[in-house]
């Protein structure tokens, strides 16, 4: 078994470098350029740059070869930073790129994880219902409402919410993580967080508990057909039992193995939730770097992804090896 | 007459918002809570452990309603094994999926009809417990049993676990999918103990399963025990299969084709196993097959199958010796000889009618050799050769002799 996971970062390392070379590559084929940019909103008072300035400010940013050879040269050098635990300095917010990542995940973090446990809170019941009603009233109820949840587009939603729950009815603080105009300690410091997440996480849990359920409910209906859930009712057990511990367990199988595949999304931030409800999350911070054309802090951004990418999968093959008794890793 | 092989969306509709109605009713019979006064009844003769009386199960379907077993009788005597065969979708697995009420709902349903069972239940008290009169040397308690006869097609479902795996059980045609895969062979054959033995304990459990693979003839029963389903060749998760459906003395045993995934080697010693637990249990077996040389072997009465009906029925004597009905005689023509040098197979030509649109007449008359005029009327009653042969066909009603 160890050898197994050693082998399989072994392996890893190879595909993020792989990750590494594209990512960079299509950054610096990007239309836009930090430094161009930047150039615009200077000069956009009427003053004139000169171009020893320009030249000077690229050199900074090491963009001034454009050439195939530049850019290679570019990547390399970031290579090279790297092996020194170096992800560079972000353009846009000055700072390394590890210390906005560090700052900014927490409450990313935070919004991913509870609206990901009231996901599948919600999400297993409901699949599990619909698939032993199928076709029912039930069942037709749940797969309407669900199918609602996936055609909204978050943007349209999360706005909605927002109207109406802090806007018209004012339950809620419409945007920000924290009442900047307080300072709470304590308990109270923790209500005014929940406050300020809980039309966020709502959105979220909202528009993915479709999935999930869908999920859930076709692997169910297809557990239900098998054979040997025709056997476990032949044995006389009740249809609690056959459901909850014969079909449950095998359902469980792929809803597992998915678990593990969430990992790099309970980091990555709600890129267009954070902007809605204008959170200092880490998918905030990384759409407005996406924008500057931020190179050092794409790259670290899209590399911490990857690598949570990576440790997933080798996750969810571990965890199918231990629900899946029929699996074997060698 | 045109015959018409398309329905039209106008028509699939009406024909689902019929079904889905009589689909309902039957369902929500199905489920409704009953007084056990309410499926009790009597056997016709107490010599028999089984009767199934007029039964009809029917699937729902947007095509139309199928009628997959369509007003069977027959009977399981006490301590026989009766076989029934017949060609695939003649509805002989229906039935013994309407015995255990195994069927997929909502669209396989039991119409109408009497499945009339002998069962040996616990004696009960008002809750549905049963009453302990006492307990043996090792301190288990002892349960007192009773007969009662139960319609089983009129039980709620949440009184079926009564029957299923205690009373009845089956052994199913396919060994390979038909354990669970992610749990232990021991953990499945344990959960019969516990469902049905009231105050098992898990040594005694485990004692039990460790018993019943021994005597299905399992070498290293505790490492089996200890196995999950993938680990085994398909002969010895059948026997697994046979060894849980052995666990609780049932009195009738259904066998849905045991052999038929299995190499012939194998099949030889699982049928080998069957014939020998029928002298060892106390019970009757119910062997469905379309292989009439396991049939010539093992039962003593046999049921013939065609389109949903019983066409024929007897003992395995009368059967094989002196068939009548036209498809039992071409069925027995069919069979594979050692002394034939015919290069071909004799097979009964055309095929079985659409289950959606039965004819009102005999089912078999467009491919039977020996039609007469009457054949066009009426399907044919049930026609008595001797006390235990039956026929259902219009040459041998009185008057027909050739």
């Amino acid at each position: 078994m160890l050898k197994y996971i050693l082998k399989r970062l072994g392996l890893a390392i190879l595909i993020l470098l792989g990750v590494s070379l594209i990512i960079y590559t299509l950054i610096r084929c990007m239309p836009v350029s930090f430094i161009d940019d930047k150039i615009a909103q200077l000069s956009q008072g009427g003053a004139t740059i000169p171009e020893e300035t320009v030249q000077n400010m690229k050199k900074l940013y090491g963009l001034e070869d454009d050439s195939f050879k530049g850019i290679i040269m570019g990547y390399l050098n970031w290579l090279k930073n790297l092996c020194k635990f170096d992800f560079g300095t972000s353009f846009k917010y000055g700072v390394p790129v590890t210390q906005v990542i560090k700052e900014h995940m927490g409450v990313s973090f935070a919004v991913a994880l509870i609206a990901t446990i009231f996901e599948f809170m919600i999400a297993i019941p409901l699949g599990v219902t619909a698939a032993t009603h199928q076709y029912s009233i039930r069942d037709y109820v749940v797969t309407i409402l669900v199918m609602i949840g996936i055609s909204l587009p978050s943007f349209f939603f999360g706005q909605l919410l927002k109207d109406i729950f802090a806007m018209k009815l004012g339950w809620f603080p419409p945007s920000g993580i924290l009442d900047g105009t307080q300072s709470l300690t304590g308990g109270a410091l923790l209500l005014d967080y929940a406050r300020h997440m809980f039309i966020p996480i709502l959105t979220v849990v909202i528009l993915s508990i479709g999935g999930r359920m869908r999920m859930t409910r076709t692997n169910m209906l297809e557990v239900l057909n098998s054979d040997y859930i025709r056997t476990a009712r032949a044995k006389g057990l009740k249809e609690k039992k056959v459901i909850y511990k014969h079909a449950f367990r095998n359902t469980l199988i792929p809803l597992v193995t998915s678990l593990a595949g969430l990992l790099p999304s309970l980091f990555s931030g709600a890129i267009i939730t954070e902007q809605v409800f204008d959170l200092p999350g880490i998918g905030n911070k990384a759409f407005q770097a996406m924008v500057a054309a931020d190179i050092p802090f794409i790259m670290g951004y899209n590399m911490f992804l990857a690598l949570l990418s990576v440790i997933g999968v080798l996750l969810a093959d571990l965890m199918y090896a231990w629900v899946d008794p029929r699996v074997k890793l060698s | 007459m045109a015959e018409k092989h398309y329905l039209t969306g106008k028509e699939i509709r009406k024909i689902a918002k019929e079904n889905k109605k009589a689909m309902m009713a039957l369902e929500k019979e199905k489920w409704k809570k009953k007084p056990e006064s309410e499926f009790l009844t009597t056997m016709k003769d107490e010599n028999n452990i089984l009767e199934i009386d007029n039964l009809n199960t029917y699937f729902f379907t947007d095509q139309g309603v199928v009628k997959a077993v369509n007003g069977v009788s027959f009977n399981i005597p006490l301590h026989k094994t009766v076989g029934i065969v017949g060609e695939s979708g003649c509805g002989k697995s229906v039935t013994s999926m309407s015995v255990m009420r195994l069927l997929q709902g909502p669209q396989g349903q039991i119409a109408s009809g009497e499945i009339r069972f002998k069962a040996s239940d616990y004696k009960r008290d008002a809750k549905g417990n049963p009453i302990a009169t006492g307990t043996d040397e090792n301190g288990n308690p002892i349960y007192e049993t009773e007969e009662k006869i139960y319609d089983i097609a009129k039980m709620p479902m949440n009184e079926i676990h009564r029957i299923r795996g205690r009373q009845i059980s089956m052994i199913f045609q396919e060994p390979m999918t038909s354990l669970n895969p992610v749990f232990t062979i021991g953990n499945q054959l344990d959960e019969v103990t516990f469902i049905h033995q009231p105050g098992a304990t898990k040594e005694s459990a485990k004692a039990k399963s460790l018993e019943m693979l021994n005597l299905v003839g399992i070498a290293a029963p505790e490492r089996v025990y200890n196995s999950y389903p993938h680990e085994l060749s398909g002969g010895m998760r059948q026997r697994v299969m046979i060894s849980m459906a052995l666990a609780c003395d049932p009195r009738l045993i259904i066998a849905d084709e045991p052999t038929t995934a299995l190499d012939v080697t194998i099949q030889a010693q699982i049928l080998e196993l069957l014939r020998d637990l029928k002298e060892k249990m106390d019970g009757s077996i119910m062997l469905i097959t379309h292989d009439l040389g396991v049939i010539a072997e093992m039962a003593d009465y046999v049921v013939v199958m065609y389109a949903g009906r019983v066409i024929e029925m007897g003992t395995v004597r009368e059967i094989f010796h002196n068939p009548m009905h036209p498809y039992t005689i071409g069925l027995q023509k069919s069979k594979p000889t050692m002394q034939s040098d015919s290069d071909t197979l004799f097979n009964i030509p055309g095929n079985v009618p659409n289950p959606i649109n039965m004819p009102k007449h005999c089912f078999f008359k467009e491919r039977c050799d020996k039609c007469i005029k009457k054949c066009g009327g009426e399907y044919p009653q049930m026609i008595k050769i001797s006390d235990t042969h039956f026929v259902a066909c219009h040459l041998y009603e009185e008057g027909e002799n050739e």
